[in-house]
């Protein structure tokens, strides 16, 4: 039969699924576990705020507006390796302040927003096989990073429940709907589902800031104005606005899928509407509640978007802690381990989530 | 008590209603504001939108989004169909081994996804840029077009395609005759997502990006960062109204489909 050689098709992808998906994540395993030496005690360039550094012929100058320089010449220094010298021909400094060769052995955070830090052309900077990417993240006489990502696990937690508080009676009331009404309804609330995930959170911004629609009618109605942005109250605002969707739609296809007969059923053996829900309705409706927890809580853990526009610098989520060790610290050894950590957490919660959609699967069709 | 729970679904809905719309609202409204600022009302103003076509950065970032968008979900849709074939033909083991492997993408953090890549490409040496972004977005868009096309291979009649090579159609001819239409549907929906995981990707493409070339949402990010500026309003409400008139474009298509179906049941069965 021709038919045997057809598994033949999928070879193409199985070799750019190997580069493309499975040698990343051995890259990220490898880079957790190194460290860099020359971080530690190689020289290291601090660029002071007003300098104007050239990279590929574009200007970019250290300033307020270094969001795109900073990216742009760090994915430079990142690309490219370590090349950034004074006297290197494709990237030159220039200011009155030129670059100055520091020694600072260790970098502190608040220093990343306002110096640009490459590692210096070391040609002797040694890779170390080492547990102690980890071991920083854990520290105890360092909490910050745990509790970065106990902070992140709160906040993700907490939007999760609001999401399937606010949502599950939607979806009930949603599926309840005669059919016609139903699609055009649940096609509005699918709707903002669709607009860049940015936008939405960007809209948020121009009604919670200090000059926004909020404060603009407070202070219309004479009361003293309140400053909403850069909260936690923000960043569980901008979680649930963007992830409500993502719960009230595995829940409205699992309740729309539940067979009628059953909740007739139910109401001729003499439960009322309260009781129908409780021991039916719900029991069914729980594997879409459970991949409506996952589909909110997953994202909202690792988000940093939310955070960095919504939260602030104090609000950091692991997220944020991620990015900037890869695109302003540039320390991908600890960067890397951080990612493993969360891809631990994230199996874990999944793994869990599984097995309990699969039991309820199983004894769905048993009311007991 | 029944009227009751009547008021509290309409009053419940609306509410729900009014907070996924508030903002997209307000952002539509105020890109007519001809002030700057969002504390006073300037008058109508359609200034915003001019400034958004003349802005060259915007437009060079709507360009790429479009053009990436475009070449990642074509090149993934012909990827993940063939592939979605030859995994449809394996053995069972090496079947939910290779799934797996194809749902590491969808189950990761998209955060991590994108290190991982950034990572992977610093490593071989690929310039950060175009074909960078360009292989990011294939990579994450594949495994949505197997997971759209497999179950249409399930549900296919496999003795079409036996039929036709018993017959002598040479393996493509049998491919595109017999199978192919049979899991279009599926190889349809699987490109229709990718087209809305690309379009809308920021994380992934924010690491895999080099110096200078920005997608859409790599804009407004750094845009947003830097506080509020009204051509992104404007640049808002112009999204919000192409994503509706497509979405009702892409329902209005789905249910004509669904009634010619019905229709062909009714005729089929009336013969």
């Amino acid at each position: 039969m021709k038919l045997k050689k057809a598994p033949l098709l999928s070879l193409p992808y199985a070799v750019f699924a190997l580069i493309f998906i499975v040698a990343p994540l051995i890259l990220i395993l490898f880079y957790s576990i190194t460290f860099d030496q020359e971080l530690d005690n190689g020289t290291v360039f601090t660029i002071p705020a007003e300098t104007v550094v050239t990279v590929d012929g574009k200007d970019y100058q250290m300033k307020e507006d270094t969001g795109a320089a900073l990216d742009g010449v760090l994915s430079f220094a990142l690309r490219e390796g370590p090349v950034l010298s004074s006297s290197a021909g494709d990237v030159t400094l220039e200011s009155a302040a030129s670059a100055k060769v520091a020694d600072s052995t260790t970098v502190r955070d608040e220093e990343i927003g306002n110096f640009l830090l490459i590692r210096s052309n070391n040609k002797n900077h040694a890779k170390q096989i080492t547990l102690r990417n980890f071991f920083r993240f854990f520290d105890k006489n360092n909490p910050q990073y745990f509790k970065t990502l106990l902070r992140s696990l709160y906040l993700a937690l907490v939007s999760t429940v609001i999401c399937l508080i606010l949502g599950y009676p939607m979806a009930f009331i949603l599926s309840r709907l005669p059919s016609r009404v139903r699609s055009t309804l649940t096609f509005l609330f699918i709707l903002p589902m669709w607009m860049n995930f940015l936008l939405r959170t960007y809209a948020w911004m121009t009604i919670l800031e200090n000059t926004g629609l909020v404060n603009s009618l407070l202070k219309l109605l004479g009361l003293p104005t309140v400053s909403l942005m850069y909260s936690q109250g923000a960043v569980i605002l901008g979680m649930v606005y963007n992830f409500l969707p993502f719960m009230i739609l595995p829940i409205y296809n699992q309740l729309i899928r539940i067979d009628a007969s059953l909740i007739n059923a139910s109401d001729d053996l003499g439960a009322n509407k309260v009781q129908t829900f409780l021991r039916v309705v719900f029991p069914l409706s729980f594997p879409g509640v459970m991949s409506g927890i996952t589909m909110t809580f997953m994202p909202a853990v690792t988000t940093f978007v939310i955070s960095k526009l919504l939260g602030g610098g104090q609000n950091a989520l692991i997220g944020d802690l991620i990015e900037q060790q890869f695109k302003t610290a540039g320390d991908w050894g600890f960067g890397s381990a951080i990612s493993v950590i969360v891809m631990i957490l994230m199996l874990l919660a999944m793994s869990f989530v599984s097995r309990y959609e699969r039991q309820s699967y199983e004894s769905g069709g048993v009311l007991n | 008590m029944k009227s009751f729970w009547k008021a509290f679904k309409g009053i419940y809905s609306i509410l729900i209603f009014i907070f996924l719309y508030a903002p997209i609202v307000v952002l539509m409204v105020y890109s007519f504001n001809a002030n700057k600022s969002r504390g006073s009302w300037g008058g109508f103003s359609l200034k915003w939108y001019a400034k958004l076509f003349s802005n060259a950065d915007i437009l060079d970032a709507l360009k790429n989004t479009l053009i990436i968008t475009a070449l990642a979900a074509i090149i993934a849709t012909i990827i993940g169909t063939v592939s979605a074939i030859g995994i449809h033909y394996m053995g069972t083991r090496m079947k939910s081994l290779f799934l797996n492997v194809n749902y590491l993408p969808v189950m990761n953090p998209d955060i991590v996804t994108g290190i991982s890549l950034l990572l992977l490409f610093l490593f071989l040496g690929i310039k950060l840029g175009y074909v960078s972004l360009l292989l990011a977005h294939i990579t994450f868009n594949i495994p949505y077009v197997i997971i759209s096309v497999l179950p249409k291979l399930r549900q296919m009649n496999t003795h079409t395609l036996e039929a036709a090579m018993d017959l002598g159609a040479p393996p493509i001819t049998a491919f595109m005759k017999a199978v192919l239409p049979e899991i279009w549907p599926g190889v349809i929906t699987g490109f229709l997502l990718a087209i809305t995981m690309s379009i809308d990707d920021f994380v992934i493409s924010f690491f895999t990006t080099g110096p200078g070339i920005n997608t859409l949402s790599i804009y407004i990010y750094s845009q947003a960062k830097k506080g509020i500026k009204p051509e992104i309003n404007a640049l808002s409400a112009i999204m919000f109204i192409v994503v509706l008139v497509l979405l009702l474009i892409v329902n209005r298509r789905d249910t004509a489909d669904e009634r010619k179906e019905s229709k062909k049941v009714q005729h089929r069965r009336m013969n």
